[in-house]
């Protein structure tokens, strides 16, 4: 009797417990409007704009789905994220978001809000990448017509992950800008994004460049080729190709080489002369030969020997400049030279970390390079020409 | 009524558990940035005297538990009271647990779920474990523990690729003050709160075992607990400090290509695990004392209402997370002072007294 | 209130059944005894009786009752009524004691008692023995002529082996004893019968290996049978739930089998077995919850084949109560956790389906069940065509119809498919699964852990006549645990489980080291 008595009553809590309260935390999928990408400008009546691409999928056995845009003012970015209830009548659903994009215009006043909202609200993931439109607004970028996937925020995000392959732009997450924001010796950058005209005058979203930042304030946007130099003097540089032009046997004729980067190590040692620092990079980097534009042996020892030699040159240069043009027109440490004397030389760093700013700018960097041909691809010698 | 008895091997598990359980999710050695670590491998050694002099303890009194021993030492009177603050102190431990959890999956997961409803149902999974007995829970850990430590070491090996080994660097870069403010802390909590317990090993067969199950128990789980802290600063860098929840964010940090991503569960079927056997565990202990001190039969007749109790007191035990953070990080290892360091020490002196006078009683005998 | 109402229905019930029972004694006159016989079976038309009387010997007036269809009518006619009627009785017998020189001398049968007690009487007619009346004489004969149908010994259909002695128990105990007999041919093997029914006294036979098994569990065993108070036993199902402990935990804590080597091997294990007549399923104790995923196939296999097939029992045993609780919580709770495409294609099967997820996942499983047991209670012809319409229509059309998405119909088929392969644990899995699906529904992947801790105190507080349920899942490296997840080599095998077989643990030497290698 009292079993069914207890019975009875765990029923009874049950079914209260169900009919009452089941729905929190509940949402089904088809009620959540799913955010792939955010684009933050400035708002015409609040202080902010975001515009969200939302996926609209169709019913159907296979998932098709559809790119919307959608856009909604507010004070704050979560504001904004709210007042676009309003608009789509769902609740947007942030965790699958892969690409938050900031004007220019908002960037330089500070990108701290954003950072900080999408490390602090727990929908949102932190790493979602960050990138910078170059166009006049962020909305724009996303206003772009898509090539392959229908989602232009997947199309972006594959092409960010992708960069490993091109190091024509940086790819940072919202999480590493973050902890670069904080981290001593370094200042963070990001991706540049813009849009770029197709065949029949449409334009699509593309990436490359880099956005240059001084605490959490944009300060300028450098182009592709100085963003890979960046990336040597970072240490971050995956893959891509090095692309250089050297004098064949013809006076006149140019031969153009592309090397294929395997394996990339940047060394950065800071040399510590009584009160001065300078700084040695050391690249070292290992590519093999992917085009040879010209009847010039540059496979056989000796031609290798020129080729690397010149190469070295080349690398060296163009490294050399960039870094010089960040210290000059910027003067922030996007290189994270500062950071490898915090890390490695602690005590040092306590004495210089005051006016690191300063010293960075007439910092003495020495670049080295070392370039290792590993193969030839498939040919062992240039192609021939018959002369006539 | 069968008297319960727990091997070795299911004693350690369950200290292991145990002492993981909440700070798996809390992380422990509070400002003191990227030497958290080092200040937890100083806050376990701190530990070991304080673990051998629990173990003393148990040795000298076996097939006792603390109740038992205090009232021996102490009479009937005094051990109650002395008791009695021991009962609060697992109740209190038990409590904060329970808040943590509550914490966690409300600000983590489901921010719209009521936390109470949360820490009731954790809270009733508990009460069912304590029915069902020591023996049982001891055995559930030795089946859970493989579990939860696989999980772990796949998750850090997972995490490699999100590694970067520069965030450790440089080493000693907090204050020694800090540093050391972080072991006390780590000392505290976790590694000390197995005085708690001196509650539970009375079920332990042997003399010897105490001795082994409270160095082999906190010693791996102290391995544990540093590799996971090294993963975090290794994952997370500066931004851990500000995290309330390092591991969780962390470990959502990992993905492998497009599919092994936001594996965020596997924390959580720890923790809920972990969690939940420390909650059942100073469960045990409170109901047990309360017992002890009331003069009861069985135990068992009292877990319900100090369940339910603990789960209540836990709603109102803190005002908010921030508090609770600071509580866990700078009040509490002063507070647990005196459960975990200046009692048990009194306590062992005086049982060797006694011991002693029980030996010299005998000879003359 | 109920349980006192049915005390005094049973109370009342004894008291008419005694004042039925009224004192029948045999006297010495045989026409008294036919109607005394006569009247205590009316209204029984299956007992037959008959007079004869040798043609020499005129004291020799005899009858015997018999129960039609229970008897070899061929025993009766040419080992009982044949010798005394045509044989010349007076020239080897004397007088004096004509009963007992009939039975030693004349009547050519296996086994004859003799007895003055109605009961006894009453009961060996039953068992199909044949009751022997003479005249002058208040004692009677029972003469073994039992002949009634048997089943041959088939394989038995729910398990059916590739490799294996085809051979599988019958109704009939005493053959059921026969088949684990050829198998154990040790004297240490022991038989201890005992009735158990008011009414129907169906045998039951203890069975076990005397210097194997732990002698506390054999005791409670006995202790439990004892206590047994039922008006009838049908099947080894009725012992098999009054012997059990914990009674309400849907978990089984008896083991059963219908195949001979099955059991000879859980003997060979230190189990105890039970054999109940009129069922071939025999019960052994004390059960744990590997021998859900035990096969006795794996034990005739490569020992490596055996352990990945064991392997996957465990896990479907694992996947068939969690699947649909975790796919719930994580598509309505958690579902940042998904990969974002398999978040869109869900979605996209979702849109314009009515119910919630939890509703129809809840509806699919109880319909999968259902058309699984229909599937079971059909003919087999039939029944393969109510499983292909119902699991293959139904669910095409349900999802093609938008009442439910694609996804949990495969969830569902997926978690009955694999629910399928551990037959024993289907009922268990069944209450299991609904619970952390309920879990799962509450609070997400927390219940679902909750709610699989939970499960999991259950079975671990889980006692079988005193052996853990969990026996051998929590240690590795233990020789308990070397038959649970995977199969280890016979030669590794050398001893039993600790607690079942406490008495001796050596299975067998350890010379027996990896069989041939030099």
């Amino acid at each position: 009797m009292r079993n069914v008595k207890l019975i009875l009553l765990a029923i009874i809590i049950l079914i209260n417990s169900f009919v009452t309260t089941a729905c929190w935390n509940y949402r089904e999928v088809e009620n959540l409007a799913i955010v792939a990408g955010a684009a933050v400008d400035k708002g015409e009546k609040a202080r902010y704009k975001l515009t969200v691409e939302i996926v609209k999928i169709a019913a159907g056995n296979d998932a098709i789905t559809e790119s919307k845009l959608m856009s909604a003012e507010g004070d704050t970015i979560f504001d904004c994220a709210r007042n676009a209830i309003s608009v789509s009548g769902k609740r947007l659903y942030w965790s699958h978001n892969k690409i938050l994009i900031i004007s220019k215009e908002i960037a330089e006043k500070g990108v701290i809000e954003m950072i900080d909202w999408f490390n602090r609200d727990s929908e949102t993931r932190a790493n979602v990448h960050l990138a910078i439109s170059t166009e006049n607004t962020a909305e724009d970028i996303f206003k772009g017509k898509e090539v392959i996937q229908s989602i232009k925020a997947f199309e972006m995000e594959e092409m960010l992950k992708n960069e490993d392959a091109l190091s024509k732009a940086p790819r940072t997450e919202v999480w590493e800008f973050a902890n670069n924001m904080a981290e001593e010796g370094i200042y963070g950058c990001a991706a540049a994004v813009k849009l770029q005209k197709m065949d029949g005058g449409e334009k699509t979203p593309a990436v490359g460049g880099t956005a240059i930042f001084r605490g959490d304030k944009l300060i300028g946007i450098v182009g592709e080729e100085e963003t890979k130099d960046i990336l040597f003097a970072q240490d971050n540089i995956k893959g891509g190709l090095l692309v250089e032009t050297v004098k064949g046997k013809d006076k006149d004729r140019e031969i153009p080489i592309s090397f294929e980067i395997f394996k990339s190590k940047t060394k950065i040692e800071p040399v510590f002369n009584k009160n001065q620092v300078k700084m040695n990079v050391d690249i070292e980097t290992t590519v093999t030969l992917a085009e040879l534009g010209g009847c010039k042996d540059f496979i056989g020892k000796k031609g290798r020997e020129e080729l690397v030699k010149l190469s070295e040159t080349i690398l060296k240069e163009r490294v050399e400049k960039t870094i010089k043009k960040i210290q000059q027109e910027y003067g922030t440490d996007v290189f994270g030279f500062g950071k490898r004397i915090y890390e490695n030389h602690y005590k040092e760093w306590q004495k210089i970390k005051d006016n690191w700013d300063e010293n960075f700018k007439n910092l003495q960097v020495n670049v080295k390079t070392k370039i290792i041909i590993k193969n030839s691809a498939m040919l062992s010698k240039p192609l021939e020409v018959r002369k006539n | 009524m069968r008297k319960e008895v727990i091997t070795d091997k299911e004693a350690i598990c369950i200290l292991i558990i145990f002492t993981i359980g909440s700070t798996l999710i809390l992380g422990i050695g509070g400002d003191a940035k990227n030497d958290r670590w080092i200040s937890g491998v100083i806050g376990l050694v701190l530990a070991i005297p304080f673990l051998l002099i629990y173990a003393r303890i148990q040795t000298i009194f076996q097939g006792r538990d603390i109740f038992d021993i205090l009232i021996i030492l102490l009479g009937k009177i005094g051990g109650r009271f002395v008791a009695v603050i021991y009962v609060w102190y697992a109740f209190h431990l038990g409590a904060m647990v329970i808040r943590n959890f509550g914490e966690f999956v409300n600000v983590v997961v489901m921010p719209e779920t009521p936390m109470f409803v949360l820490m009731v149902t954790i809270g009733a999974v508990a009460i069912m474990a304590v029915k069902l007995g020591i023996e049982v829970i001891g055995r559930t850990c030795a089946y859970l523990l493989p579990i939860l430590v696989v999980i772990i070491i796949i998750v850090q090996f997972l995490g490699i690729s999100e590694m970067k080994a520069n965030h450790l660097k440089p080493f000693f870069s907090s204050t020694i003050t800090s540093i050391l403010d972080g072991a006390f802390s780590s000392f505290a909590f976790p590694f000390a709160e197995s005085v708690v317990f001196l509650g539970v090993f009375f079920t332990l067969k042997t003399k010897k075992s105490p001795y082994r199950v409270y160095f082999y128990g906190v010693f791996l789980a102290g391995l544990l607990i540093i590799a996971i802290t090294i993963r975090n600063i290794l994952i997370l860098g500066p931004l851990g400090t500000s995290l309330y929840f390092p591991s969780h964010v962390a470990v959502s940090r990992i993905s492998i290509g497009e599919f092994l991503q936001r594996i965020e569960v596997s924390v959580a079927f720890v923790f809920g695990v972990a969690a939940l056997i420390k909650i059942s565990i100073c469960l045990f202990v409170t109901a047990k004392g309360v017992a002890k001190v009331c003069n009861l039969n069985d135990y068992r007749s009292v877990v319900i209402q100090l369940g339910l109790l603990m789960v209540y007191f836990a709603q109102f035990i803190y005002k908010d997370i921030m508090t609770m953070s600071d509580w866990a990080f700078k009040i509490y290892p002063f507070y647990a002072l005196p459960f975990q360091a200046i009692l048990p020490v009194f306590i062992w002196i005086m049982a060797e007294i006694k011991k002693n006078k029980i030996t010299a009683k005998k000879q003359i005998a | 209130m109920y349980k006192i109402l049915r005390k005094k229905k049973l109370e009342k019930a004894a008291g008419e059944e005694k004042d039925t029972v009224s004192i029948r004694t045999l006297t010495k006159s045989l026409e008294k005894n036919i109607v005394l016989l006569k009247n205590a079976f009316s209204g029984d038309e299956t007992v037959m009786y008959r007079v004869f009387q040798n043609k020499h010997l005129d004291s020799a007036k005899c009858c015997i009752f018999y129960l039609d269809g229970m008897v070899n009518c061929e025993i009766i006619n040419e080992n009982i009524i044949q010798p005394i009627l045509s044989d010349d009785l007076t020239q080897d017998i004397s007088n004096h004691n004509l009963l007992d020189e009939l039975r030693y001398k004349i009547i050519v049968a296996n086994n004859i008692s003799v007895s003055d007690d109605f009961n006894t009487i009453a009961a060996a007619l039953y068992a199909g023995d044949t009751v022997f009346l003479l005249e002058n004489c208040d004692r009677v004969l029972l003469i073994d002529s039992k002949g009634w149908q048997t089943r041959s010994i088939t394989e038995p259909e729910s398990a059916k082996v590739v490799r294996g002695p085809r051979e599988g128990f019958t109704e009939s105990i005493i053959m059921n004893i026969s088949l684990i007999r050829r198998k154990i041919k040790s004297h240490e093997l022991k038989f201890k019968f005992r009735e158990i029914g008011e009414r129907t006294h169906t045998k039951v036979c203890i069975c076990y290996i005397d210097d194997i098994i732990s002698k506390d569990v054999l005791k409670e065993l006995e202790r439990r049978l004892d206590e047994i108070k039922i008006d009838g036993v049908l099947d080894s199902g009725y012992i098999q739930e009054l012997i059990r402990d914990e009674p309400f935990s849907p978990l089984e804590t008896v083991g059963y089998s219908e195949r001979p080597d099955v059991v000879a091997g859980r003997l060979l294990g230190g189990r105890v077995a039970v054999i109940v007549d009129g069922s071939p399923v025999v019960l052994t104790v004390p059960f744990v919850i590997v021998e859900t995923i035990q096969s006795n196939e794996d034990y005739y296999n490569n020992y490596i084949f055996a352990s990945i097939n064991r392997l996957f029992r465990g896990m479907s045993l694992l996947l068939s109560i969690s699947v649909p609780a975790v796919f719930l919580a994580i598509v309505t709770y958690h579902q940042e956790m998904l990969p974002t495409p398999l978040l869109l294609s869900i979605s996209a099967s979702r849109e314009g389906v009515p119910f919630p997820t939890v509703l129809s996942m809840f509806i699919m499983l109880l319909i999968f069940d259902l058309l699984r047991e229909v599937g079971t209670r059909m003919p087999t012809p039939i029944g393969q065509a109510v499983n292909i319409v119902g699991t293959l229509v139904l669910g095409q059309a349900a999802v093609e119809a938008r009442l439910v998405s694609a996804p949990i119909v495969i969830v569902t088929a997926f978690t009955g498919i694999v629910n399928l392969m551990n037959i024993t644990f289907i009922g268990p899995s069944i209450l299991i699964r609904f619970f952390l699906l309920f879990a799962s529904a509450f609070i997400g992947i927390y219940g679902f852990i909750f709610g699989f801790v939970v499960t999991l105190l259950h079975l671990m507080s889980l006692r079988s006549f005193g052996v853990p349920y969990m026996l051998g899942t929590t240690k590795i490296e233990d020789h308990d645990g070397q038959d649970v997840l995977v199969r280890a080599p016979w030669w590794s095998m050398t001893l039993r489980p600790k607690i079942i077989g406490a008495r001796n643990l050596v299975r067998q030497g350890p010379k027996n080291k990896r069989g041939n290698n030099r």
